[in-house]
């Protein structure tokens, strides 16, 4: 329990007036304004390296892959006035991620600007991101962390190589985490405004109708309300933080009722039946106590990637559940823990949600841990654990950076100097030069909308998940009807459930290979 | 769907929508920010003492059940200079031999007031009272108001500490389960006081309530009193003095509120709403808010005063529009957009019944699950019936029927129910 967090707002002046902020003027300046304004230099000198990183090889680092081909293509399909995707859009998500996406798309002309069209769904991220490091900053002083504290979190979040590799793909997590930090932050409203609570249900609403998972955090958010209220407001901020989202939230089935396509029906698809299949009849990822399953599989590659923000921000958790001001935080990791270990499909950019919270737990716990003697009592037991344990925590965390520092600086050199692309920019070139636009090809998402924008008519232009999953694909000569297939290791990975693919793959011939283990990318002509 | 359809469907949704949050706003201000909660109090200094004298009127038209208790209480509040003053019907012995009997009790507090207009009513009643008030303070109330000891020195307090023309305490309803449209009745009445007044205070133009209200008398003599023919004389009178630049603020501590009982007969009901809401069309119409100096001030006043109808309109509109959209076939963003005043309404929903929790918790009452049941229920035929009153409110107005509505004719040996409803008898 901290009591620097438990401890009311200063009292209002006498007379109930509002209090008002001290006039710099007035204030007697000295080293606190020095040191604020050191920090202010800091947040923004932070920021814009994180912008660097972020920035530099983002188009070439990691590589394409198909969700991302999938989002930008949704956003394409928004932004030529297709609907919400090209092919029918099944509720397979809420749309208002690809919507933002489109915003960016329409109103920067980025699928003209950027060498790709994914790399144009990877200038939307980097927006995002540098909006999350903002808002992570905004929070995390909002929690009442120091300035070092939240420019550490800040730190940790931008210079993370699992972060750095996830944050550039365009996913819609991406999307939704800003909108996700921003709720937290107007929950903390300075003043306890319960406008400010609305205003970040609001923003909670769209952060889930950009990514549904986003509403497993919900019950943090609520905590963080609860916990920040005053006795005097608190009743009507829970009221309006609940209805607000659920409002939010609303307009999804409402929309899909509005087009009757809510409850199953024939003919059409529906939200409640996709929101079935994905809930109960999509293959889960297996347990977390499995070493074989695809939950360990999933973070096995992520601790691969980097361990150490997932590890220590997770790791924190429960301890910084008994921390009053981190607990909201805390419960939002914990939530996302218990959800892997359920047992349920786990998708491959689940961990992004964890990951800002996990920042400001290592560098809230360790603020914690740094100021003990406030929060220990008695105080003898305080002073004969105080000193040996700030002694303790700055030598962990010189032996941590010691270690961390050199390795995560070997990965972000990694992915702002090495072109991972390569291999699918090859692909894409060597299809431009041989193959006859009106050829009829079947691709992994990642390029699709290239081929298309390239001129290819769409209807020959085929998602490699369509040719088996929808109905509405149509091969008057089944495999013979296709000339040309562009895939990558993901698509060898589902074979199993492909028949018609795998056929049209044992039917052709590799005509041009580039890459190699997970990031080859083949090209096969068909033999009919 | 022809353009101009579309456009007019979006702009009823944009008024819909404006209606609601409005709405809410005024709902919430009380709770926007802790400290909201504390600036309602009653402005208290260490070391305040009563030092203004204070007439205390209190218009009585058949009330020979209640007034003996009400007189009796009003004469035991604790400050030392003040007078109750009475006023009865020169038609209406029952009321005014209790008010006489009384006056020889308390003889050096209330003293009785006889009325001789024709016909009669509570602003006639108002202004014959006035000339004959000694205090510097004049105060109103109602035949059967429940009135907390301790209020006149804290409203002596307060027009020391503020400054103020005019101080609003607060007035609850409070028999909230005697009938389904209680419930909501006794929660606007919550809201109100608690929390929307305050806020039209801050923004200097406000429609008072009908009593636990306080003028500075020669406030009162200089704008000749209240407007005799008016049917919302408590509003006509804060607008006008609203106009006039007057400071007025609201106070409002739980234990310091007027309590009242909500009327139980449904046609008693619609008779008081239709009287006051056609007594704000009169207020509009008389077109004194049309001083202010400011468009933006207008504009608010406009929406202050012409709310109750708009809100009939809302009640009305939200559910056909909510229908048409699969009647006419509306473009599936427009339909969507055109749910969000349905959205914003539904919050005042979830406002009412956390207000129904912090009411009964002022109070010292528990809401049961019941309660909250309830209120859920009867939410929007309330708004019904407030929609037909307004209706009713506005054809009486159209066809020039600017009497006081009679209440059915209340025998002595039943306790009425509603205070204004009785003086307007």
């Amino acid at each position: 329990m901290s009591p620097v967090a438990l401890a009311p707002p200063p009292p209002a002046p006498p007379g109930g007036g509002r209090t008002a902020a001290p006039t710099p003027g007035v204030r007697p300046r000295g080293r606190a304004d020095l040191a604020a304004v050191a920090t202010r230099v800091a947040v923004v000198a932070l920021i814009a390296a994180a912008a660097l990183v972020h920035a530099s090889g983002m188009w070439d680092f990691p590589i394409r892959v198909d969700d991302e081909g999938t989002y930008v293509a949704q956003a394409w399909a928004v932004e030529s006035g297709l609907g919400l995707a090209h092919y029918t859009y099944w509720y397979d998500h809420p749309p208002a991620g690809w919507l933002q996406l489109a915003a960016w798309t329409y109103l920067t002309d980025a699928f003209d600007r950027a060498p790709n069209a994914v790399g144009a769904g990877r200038e939307a991220m980097l927006v995002a991101k540098l909006a999350c490091l903002v808002l992570l900053y905004v929070l995390a002083r909002r929690l009442q962390l120091r300035r070092p504290t939240a420019l550490a979190a800040v730190a940790l979040l931008a210079f993370s190589p699992l972060a750095l590799e996830m944050q550039r793909r365009v996913f819609l997590d991406n999307v939704a985490t800003p909108w996700l930090l921003g709720a937290f932050v107007l929950a903390l409203s300075p003043r306890r405004r319960i406008d400010a609570v609305a205003a970040g249900a609001v923003c909670f609403g769209i952060a889930v109708l950009s990514k549904e998972t986003v509403l497993l955090l919900f019950p943090a958010f609520l905590l963080q309300v609860w916990l920040h209220g005053d006795p005097r407001n608190r009743k009507f901020a829970l009221a309006l933080a609940f209805t607000v989202t659920a409002l939010v939230v609303g307009i999804y089935p409402l929309f899909a009722l509005l087009r009757g396509e809510l409850v199953p029906g024939p003919g059409h698809v529906s939200l409640i039946g996709s929101a079935e299949w994905q809930l109960f009849e999509r293959p889960g990822s297996g347990s977390l106590f499995d070493p074989a399953s695809g939950v360990r599989g999933l973070i096995a590659h992520w601790m691969d990637i980097d361990p150490w923000l997932l590890a220590a921000g997770v790791a924190c958790a429960p301890v910084a559940v008994f921390v009053r001001r981190l607990r909201a935080i805390a419960l939002a990791v914990l939530i996302q823990v218990v959800v892997l270990a359920r047992g349920g499909y786990v998708p491959y950019m689940y961990v992004i949600g964890v990951l800002p919270f996990g920042a400001l737990l290592v560098a809230g716990a360790g603020e914690h841990l740094w100021d003990l003697r406030r929060h220990l009592r008695p105080a003898a037991l305080v002073r004969r654990v105080w000193v040996p344990a700030r002694v303790a925590l700055a030598a962990a965390a010189a032996l941590a950076a010691l270690y961390v520092v050199p390795a995560w600086a070997r990965e972000v050199e990694a992915a702002t100097t090495t072109d991972h692309d390569a291999p699918m920019e090859s692909a894409e070139m060597w299809v431009a030069e041989h193959v006859p636009l009106d050829a009829t090809l079947v691709v992994d998402d990642a390029i699709w909308l290239d081929l298309v924008r390239a001129g290819r008519p769409r209807d020959q232009v085929i998602w490699f998940y369509k040719l088996d999953l929808d109905p509405a694909v149509e091969l008057p000569n089944g495999w013979r009807s296709i000339d040309y297939l562009v895939l990558t290791a993901v698509q060898y990975a589902q074979f199993d459930g492909m028949p018609r693919l795998r056929t049209a793959v044992e039917h052709s011939e590799v005509v041009a290979s580039f890459g190699e283990g997970a990031e080859q990318v083949t090209v096969y002509e068909v033999q009919p | 769907m022809t353009i101009a359809f579309l456009v007019a469907y979006a702009l009823l949704t944009v008024a819909l929508l404006a209606v609601a949050v409005v709405n809410l706003r005024w709902m919430l201000d009380a709770w926007i920010h802790p400290e909201g909660v504390d600036e309602r109090r009653f402005a208290h200094e260490p070391g305040n003492r009563p030092v203004h004298t204070i007439s205390l009127v209190v218009p009585a038209r058949h009330e020979e059940a209640v007034l003996a208790e009400t007189l009796e209480r009003l004469a035991r509040l604790d400050h030392p200079a003040y007078e109750v003053l009475a006023v009865v019907g020169h038609d209406d012995d029952g009321t005014r031999a209790v008010a006489e009997r009384l006056a020889r009790l308390h003889p050096d507090r209330i003293h009785v007031v006889v009325d001789h207009n024709w016909p009669k009513n509570k602003p006639k009643a108002l202004n014959t009272a006035l000339p004959v008030c000694h205090g510097e303070i004049v105060g109103v109330f109602d035949a059967e108001d429940e009135v907390a000891p301790d209020l006149l020195a804290r409203i002596d307090a307060v027009f020391q500490n503020t400054g103020a023309d005019v101080v609003q305490g607060g007035v609850q309803l409070m028999n909230f389960r005697s009938r389904w449209f209680t419930l909501k009745n006794v929660l606007e009445y919550f809201f109100y006081f608690r929390s929307r007044l305050h806020l039209h205070a801050r923004q200097r133009f406000i429609p008072l309530g009908g009593n636990t209200v306080f003028f500075r008398r020669e406030l009162l003599e200089q704008a000749r009193g209240w407007d005799p023919e008016c049917l919302a004389e408590d509003c006509e009178i804060g607008v006008r003095l609203s106009c006039r630049g007057a400071v007025t603020v609201v106070a409002y501590e739980p234990a310091l509120v007027t309590r009242e009982e909500a009327p139980t007969r449904l046609s008693d009901f619609m008779r008081q709403r239709t009287r006051w809401n056609q007594g704000f069309l009169q207020v509009l119409r008389k077109g004194e808010w049309r001083r202010l100096p400011t468009v933006g001030q207008r504009l608010r006043a406009l929406g202050i005063l012409g709310m109750p109808f708009l809100q009939a309109v809302a009640a009305v509109a939200l559910p056909l529009q909510l229908l048409s959209i699969w009647v006419l076939d509306v473009p599936v963003a427009l339909a969507l957009f055109s749910w969000v005043p349905l959205f914003v309404t539904t919050l005042t929903l979830a406002v009412e019944l956390v207000g129904l929790h912090e009411f009964c918790r002022s109070f010292g009452l528990r809401a049961r699950w019941t309660d909250y049941v309830r209120l859920a229920a009867s939410w929007y035929a309330y708004f019904l019936l407030l929609a037909v009153a307004a209706a009713r409110a506005t054809a009486r107005e159209l066809r020039g029927q600017k009497g006081w509505e009679k209440t059915a004719h209340v025998g002595a040996h039943r306790v009425p129910l509603d205070v204004t409803e009785r003086v307007a008898a």
